[in-house]
């Protein structure tokens, strides 16, 4: 398990200069610089990973779908305006091939939990962050931690898709809107839906 | 702690959810491996259509000649034998047995 800290969303001042950055990367790359690309894909590769793999919960789709999102990303970037940021345009693109990706899947088979990849309750970096020392308590976060990853996969795939980009990625409501094509009200009403079938899923457990 | 709070705390845990180490490096270096290899496929094609137009204008009415017949020749060709092949008998020892009772 990597030792990096989490990739989160960026600040709103940092976000206007890495919008900046971003524009002249892009434009180095329609000129035909596949060096200005692969800036923009070391760049963004943590922060698309985590949207991904949060909707996807498995390691193998996730590589995949990234390799899949960056390709398309490169094919269609003589077509990109830059009316939004690039940052938004990356991430309709991740966010749309995900959830084909997931229709496709949930057509031709039901995901077991199996599937899942429970890969944190090895996480060393997270068991010192949250257990303190605490046996009991470690295990019964990490019980949590799994219902908790059972839930997400209960919820649909939209719902499921505000909570990562939200609650996960740190990702504010008016992003997420612009990104997804709608409303910030809607991102908020998906969010308050999704928050109360998570505490349902998870107050099962506590019973 | 409310119970919104402990949901919103364990999500926020989930960023702590990482791949292996080395990880993000080594997905860079294969994209820019599959893109390189796209690219050269990619100019290599383009290649060969540029060097066959090329050989095409480049040539004179003669050539032109010898493609408009080879085409003709074989578009005879195709017709000859997709008309023939219409007229062929299905094998006998492919078809299935009637029924008991239809004999």
């Amino acid at each position: 398990m990597s030792a990096e800290p989490p990739v989160t969303a960026l600040a709103p001042a940092a976000a206007s200069g890495a919008a900046q950055d971003d524009a002249a990367l892009v434009e180095r790359a329609r000129q035909g610089d596949t060096t200005a690309f692969d800036e923009l894909v070391v760049k963004y590769t943590p922060r698309l990973y985590g949207l991904i793999y949060h909707m996807t919960s498995n390691r193998e789709d996730t590589h995949d779908l990234l390799q899949e999102v960056f390709a398309k990303a490169y094919r269609s970037l003589k077509r990109f305006q830059g009316r939004s940021a690039f940052y938004t345009w990356i991430y309709s693109i991740a966010v749309n091939m995900t959830l084909n990706h997931l229709r496709k899947r949930g057509r031709h088979r039901k995901l077991s939990l199996d599937d899942l990849d429970l890969a944190i309750e090895n996480d060393e970096e997270f068991i010192e962050a949250t257990s303190k020392s605490d046996p009991v308590r470690e295990a019964n976060l990490h019980e949590l931690q799994q219902r908790l990853n059972a839930a997400m996969q209960r919820l649909s795939e939209n719902h499921r898709t505000v909570v990562t980009m939200h609650d996960i990625q740190g990702l504010p409501h008016g992003e997420i809107a612009r990104i997804l094509g709608i409303s910030e009200g809607t991102v908020r009403s998906r969010l308050f839906y999704a928050h109360q079938q998570l505490q349902n899923f998870l107050e099962e457990f506590r019973r | 702690m409310s119970d919104f709070e402990d949901l919103q705390k364990l999500l926020r845990l989930k960023r702590y959810e990482q791949p292996p180490e080395g990880y993000y490096e080594r997905f860079a270096e294969s994209f820019k491996e599959r893109q390189r290899g796209e690219m050269l496929r990619q100019s290599s094609r383009s290649l060969l259509v540029e060097r066959v137009s090329t050989w095409m204008w480049s040539s004179g009415t003669k050539r032109w000649l010898y493609v408009g017949g080879a085409t003709t020749a074989l578009l005879a060709a195709g017709y000859y034998f997709a008309s023939g092949g219409t007229d062929v008998a299905p094998d006998a020892s492919t078809q299935q047995p009637l029924p008991r009772e239809a004999r």
